[in-house]
């Protein structure tokens, strides 16, 4: 049986609950965002780099867990 | 008598492998999904065409929901709670093909062809991604079936009653890192696929430039 030690990410965040709510609103806003300024402004190309960039890192950092390639264990 | 040498590679080395593995493919991956993207602004351009804003943002929202509840079942497997793993897969697996469902609906009432420039970028990014979400949810149905057969949390509660939609309260035995590899792999491709979704959308939905 291997127990894992609860790891700090970061804003805080340790639990489950407290990564996938944050998650939630997280990318609800960013969606919501992107999804308006489109609609609004026409040229939003570096406006969308810039949302999408920070979209992708969160999921790759709080749901594919990136940090675990370097870590110990 | 003859030995046999067998050459064990120590947990954390293997885990190692494992891990920069999957990633090196998630790279080869980004570079197929990176030159797709490209092709879109050559062929097409930088101004935005007429597509179904609602329905993107409808098949979007869902994709990143379906994310949500395989980080919620990867997390249940990796503390032993079966119920709820099988329970978030379902959800994911179910949300996978609700995506699928609203691709088909783009592509049956999209008003340009394939033959035209955006309309070749279109279809040619909806389909090889579209591809790599149904082979995810195939993945995934397959770790569905494995974790009903009880392979990656194989010890079940000794107080042997039946919790289908809720967790057992009782201390759960959690899997060892090789029974939780695949659980873990098969989440993080679907993950990936949610992260490439997450630029195809706007490059084909939001993005413009006027020139």
């Amino acid at each position: 049986m291997q127990e894992e030690k609860p790891h700090r990410l970061i804003f805080g965040l340790v639990t489950p609950e407290q990564v996938t709510w944050f998650m939630v609103a997280w990318l609800a806003v960013q969606t919501a965002v992107e999804y308006i300024i489109a609609q609004v402004l026409d040229a939003n190309l570096p406006i969308m780099l810039v949302i999408n960039l920070l979209e992708a890192a969160s999921i790759i950092y709080f749901f594919q867990h990136v940090y675990r390639l370097w870590r110990e264990d | 008598m003859a030995e046999i040498a067998v050459h064990v590679i120590p947990l954390p080395v293997k885990k190692r492998l494992y891990q920069w593995g999957l990633w090196l493919f998630f790279l080869s991956e980004a570079f197929l999904f990176g030159s797709v993207a490209s092709a879109r602004f050559f062929l097409a351009g930088l101004e935005r065409p007429h597509v179904n804003q609602a329905l993107g943002l409808a098949i979007t929202s869902v994709l990143l929901a379906s994310s949500v509840f395989a980080y919620r079942a990867e997390e249940a497997c990796r503390r032993g709670d079966r119920p709820a793993f099988l329970r978030n897969l379902l959800a994911t697996i179910g949300l996978g093909l609700a995506f699928l469902a609203g691709l088909g609906i783009e592509w049956s009432t999209a008003e340009f062809t394939p033959s035209e420039p955006y309309g070749t970028a279109f279809f040619s990014m909806t389909g090889l991604h579209g591809s790599h979400v149904a082979s995810g949810v195939l993945i995934l149905l397959l770790v569905l079936y494995n974790g009903q057969k009880g392979r990656f949390i194989p010890t079940e509660c000794s107080c042997k009653r039946v919790w289908p939609w809720r967790s057992c309260p009782h201390p759960k035995s959690r899997p060892t890192w090789d029974q939780m590899w695949a659980v873990e792999a098969s989440i993080k491709y679907w993950h990936f696929v949610d992260v490439v979704w997450v630029f195809f959308y706007p490059i084909l939905y939001l993005m413009s430039w006027p020139t």
